[in-house]
């Protein structure tokens, strides 16, 4: 197979996908596949980044090493979509929700599965949904 | 250059969906506009610096290069900035800078921005993409939505209402039913604007800034050359700017932006002058919310009482601070890239006494905060007399 590059699998993460795939999101889709919410940690300076990053903006250090994030969170914000953009027309009204997460973390996220307005400060989790066999989201789902 | 840059004229288009007219036709209609009460021509003018945030709505590519043509300044030096909604503001500062570092005497701003060539829905897409391409779009946050969010905690830790978002739409339609400039030239009641169709919860339409076309201009000089142009020139006396995480996820407040403060603060240095100076402010009330936060992250309210003050209407003429007296982003129209130049040109009218039924009477000192995506950018300029 000299000179042929076999490329490994890609994953792919949220419901659409707007810039070229990297490495890096591939491999957070496919860690999300196995349902695992993987953020990565600076060995120098200790700086934690959700979603994981190529190297640490605090001190430009390239050797992350990744951490399984606690899937708990605490609702700090939330808006129900009503009027979508294009792409996400047939899927409104849905809710997108920020998340507290463990040692300030947090990411943005649909929330799903609640049957009254949510409330700032409730309890979730944070899940993996495969959507295709290369294709993965997170949610929040009510704790 | 150790002089005062000074704005010397201005120019706006008619703000709306301008149906048959290109970005090229509104750059003009705005240059031909500043003309009209310019003492002197465009071959007094040496350099432009062009304000669009995105060439999709309009399909030009490299946009500055065919309005600098078509405004018959081909030749002489131009530089297209971009920084989402605070574009036009943006461009003041580039310009403001070239003044300073004494490349030109006297240089064009221009802002413009041709949006409603694509569907409702599709323009909703473009600006959703100035989100995180990567980890925060891909879940379909508008931008309405992004302000929803900072709206429902706002909510929660102070109180604000509905009623509350809702007046700040009643007062923008109240004012821009008096600017003939403006997009949506009509008054909206209190239940009119808290019963109309849902856009992002807790926002529905009256809390959201128009998708607009229009352009707008202001020549800025040096102190000492200003009498040449004009006997008022307004003297551009503090500019600060700041910026935020790019995912809202990553933000410390959400209840505030870190970056209009950070503005704020740096302007009001600049300018030797603090909240209780100003006269009158134009604010980026691209959502309701916006509006409210903003009074906030300036300083004319504590933090939490900007609602309970949009409601006392204490940000009408008459009120404690007047804000968005020309109909603001959700009456006059927000063409994303015109829209810093035309709160510029605004605060010009209203220290010039030239705001008719908008005047706020001997307004001496003026602010104008603008805002890109939700806090990536901000730019807060205040303005002055003398």
């Amino acid at each position: 197979m000299e000179g042929i590059n076999v490329s490994e699998q890609e994953y792919k993460f949220g419901y659409v996908t707007y810039e070229e795939p990297v490495p890096l999101t591939s491999e957070f889709a496919k860690n999300l596949l196995e349902g695992k919410v993987i953020g990565n940690q600076c060995t120098k300076c200790g700086a934690k980044y959700l979603p994981p990053r190529n190297g640490c903006s605090k001190c430009f250090n390239r050797d992350l090493v990744p951490f399984e994030v606690n899937p708990e969170a605490t609702l700090r914000a939330f808006t129900v979509i009503h009027f979508a953009p294009e792409s996400f027309t047939d899927k409104a009204p849905y809710i997108v929700a920020v998340g507290q997460m463990e040692n300030g973390l947090g990411v943005l996220a649909h929330l799903v599965g609640v049957t009254s307005m949510p409330k700032v400060g409730m309890q979730m989790k944070l899940v993996a949904q495969k959507l295709d066999q290369d294709r993965v989201v997170y949610k929040f789902v009510k704790a | 250059m150790d002089e005062n840059v000074v704005i010397v004229g201005g120019g706006h288009s008619k703000f709306g969906k301008r149906q048959g007219l290109g970005i090229r036709e509104l750059a003009f209609e705005a240059v031909e506009s500043l003309l009209n009460d310019f003492k002197k021509g465009m071959e007094d003018i040496e350099a432009s610096v062009i304000g669009i945030a995105g060439e999709e709505f309009s399909g030009q590519g490299a946009p500055a290069a065919v309005m600098q043509d078509e405004i018959g300044m081909a030749g002489k030096p131009t530089l297209r900035v971009e920084s989402a909604c605070a574009t036009g503001t943006a461009a003041i500062k580039a310009a403001y800078g070239w003044i300073k570092a004494g490349f030109y005497d006297t240089v064009l701003v221009l802002g413009v921005e041709k949006m409603t060539s694509v569907s409702s829905a599709r323009a909703t897409e473009l600006m959703a993409r100035a989100g995180d391409v990567r980890w925060e779009s891909p879940y379909g946050c508008t931008f309405p939505g992004y302000y929803a969010l900072f709206a429902s905690a706002h909510m929660e830790k102070y109180g604000t209402t509905k009623e509350m978002l809702s007046s700040v739409g009643v007062k923008a339609h109240h004012y821009g039913a008096k600017n003939p400039l403006a997009h949506l030239q009509k008054e909206v009641s209190l239940s009119e604007a808290m019963n109309a169709v849902p856009i992002a919860h807790p926002l529905n339409l009256y809390d959201c800034s128009l998708i607009s076309d229009g352009a707008s201009a202001i020549v800025l000089t040096r102190e000492s050359l200003a009498k040449e142009f004009t006997d008022t020139p307004i003297k551009i006396k503090g500019i600060g700017s700041g910026s935020d995480t790019m995912q809202i996820a990553h933000r410390e407040s959400l209840t505030s932006l870190k970056g209009a403060k950070i503005a704020a603060q740096k302007a009001y240095k600049m300018a030797g002058v603090g909240p209780n100076d100003i006269d009158v402010a134009e604010v980026h009330d691209c959502f309701t919310i916006a509006e409210i936060i903003a009074t906030e992250d300036l300083e004319f309210f504590e933090l939490g009482e900007g609602g309970p003050a949009a409601l006392d209407q204490q940000t009408y003429i008459g009120g404690k601070i007047p804000v968005n007296v020309d109909g603001g982003l959700k009456s006059k129209g927000h063409p994303l890239g015109a829209t810093g130049v035309s709160q510029a040109y605004e605060i010009r009218k209203q220290l010039l006494g030239e705001a008719g039924p908008r005047q706020v009477d001997g307004a001496q000192i003026g602010l104008s905060h603008n805002v890109g995506q939700s806090g990536q950018f901000v730019n807060v300029i205040i303005y002055g007399r003398d």
